[in-house]
């Protein structure tokens, strides 16, 4: 029962957090394209794709993930998703870049990119990971998808 | 399971692209699909009232001794190699190096800013707030210290 409450509320809080990533991202696009541009590592060709296509992502997962049938399949998108963004920062931070990290607003000015991100990102990589183990248990028990989150 | 968890991706990356691509056709913040970001700087510059300059034209100012240099890398990689003549000044923490520069500076002084090369843009950032700070001659070399030492070392040879 406890179980199923804090799986509940991990799902909600990464809805929320990749809503909210997404929605300030969808509103300016040119501005995130942006902030892609200054990670200096995705090929030029793609950064604008990427600006269209990352934030509607993260609005799908963030509401596919309070769908018991997709949670796993939102929880493993987003943690795939969580370590590259990690990654892209870790980058960034190794190259000496005084960037903003471009996760929740894409001001260019806003507070700049540090170990914070990383340490913050690696709490979501938790939450995910918990969700999608938790979720795939779910699926692999003889009691299948009644157990879920809206089960019984 | 394999295959049903691979359909749950499919439909949720499907959803994303559909979204995606029906946004960006119908969105005033609509952007271009595809854009050459390798002229980013140089488009921003021009825009923001700072000339760009070639190698060649890198040469003569160097050898002329006509524009204030400066150097808006970090100052390890300025201590590594820079172009002659050049000065440190970091566009991390800017307004605090800029004290240093301030009392030297006339706001017609022909100022040249470069950074590491075609790919940064602190040099973009430095001539900006040069141009903020109310210069008027301010040039940026787009090729940065990549294509100056690269420039030089096929003299060399």
């Amino acid at each position: 029962m406890t179980r199923r409450y804090l799986l509940l509320a991990a799902c909600l809080f990464l809805a929320v957090v990749f809503i909210a990533a997404g929605i300030p991202k969808i509103k300016d696009p040119a501005e995130f394209a942006r902030s892609i541009y200054y990670y200096q590592l995705a090929p030029s060709a793609w950064i604008n794709l990427a600006a269209i296509y990352l934030p509607w992502l993260e609005i799908a997962l963030g509401l596919f993930i309070l769908w018991p049938r997709s949670r796993d399949a939102s929880a493993l998108i987003m943690t795939v998703l969580l370590l590259v963004f990690t990654a892209a920062i870790i980058s960034a931070l190794a190259r000496g870049l005084n960037i903003s990290c471009g996760c929740f607003t894409t001001d260019p000015d806003a507070h700049k990119a540090g170990i914070q991100n990383v340490a913050r990102n690696v709490g979501f990589i938790a939450v995910a990971v918990f969700v999608l183990v938790m979720s795939l248990k779910t699926r692999s028990s003889p009691y299948g998808e009644s157990t879920t989150l809206y089960g019984h | 399971m394999p295959q049903r968890l691979a359909g749950r991706l499919g439909i949720i990356l499907l959803v994303s692209l559909v979204a995606g691509t029906a946004a960006n056709l119908v969105s005033p913040a609509r952007i271009k699909w595809v854009h050459d970001w390798s002229t980013y700087v140089a488009d921003e510059a021009v825009e923001k009232g700072i000339r760009v300059v070639n190698i060649d034209q890198v040469r003569t100012i160097v050898d002329a001794g006509s524009h204030f240099i400066f150097d808006a890398r970090p100052a390890s990689d300025y201590e590594a190699g820079n172009i002659p003549g050049a000065f440190s000044l970091p566009v991390e923490n800017i307004d605090v190096h800029f004290e240093e520069y301030a009392p030297v500076l006339t706001p017609d002084q022909p100022i040249l800013v470069y950074c590491s090369g075609k790919e940064c843009d602190e040099s973009l950032l430095l001539g900006t707030r040069f141009i903020e700070y109310g210069f008027t001659n301010v040039v940026l070399f787009v090729g940065g210290y990549s294509e100056w030492s690269q420039a030089e070392s096929g003299d060399g040879s």
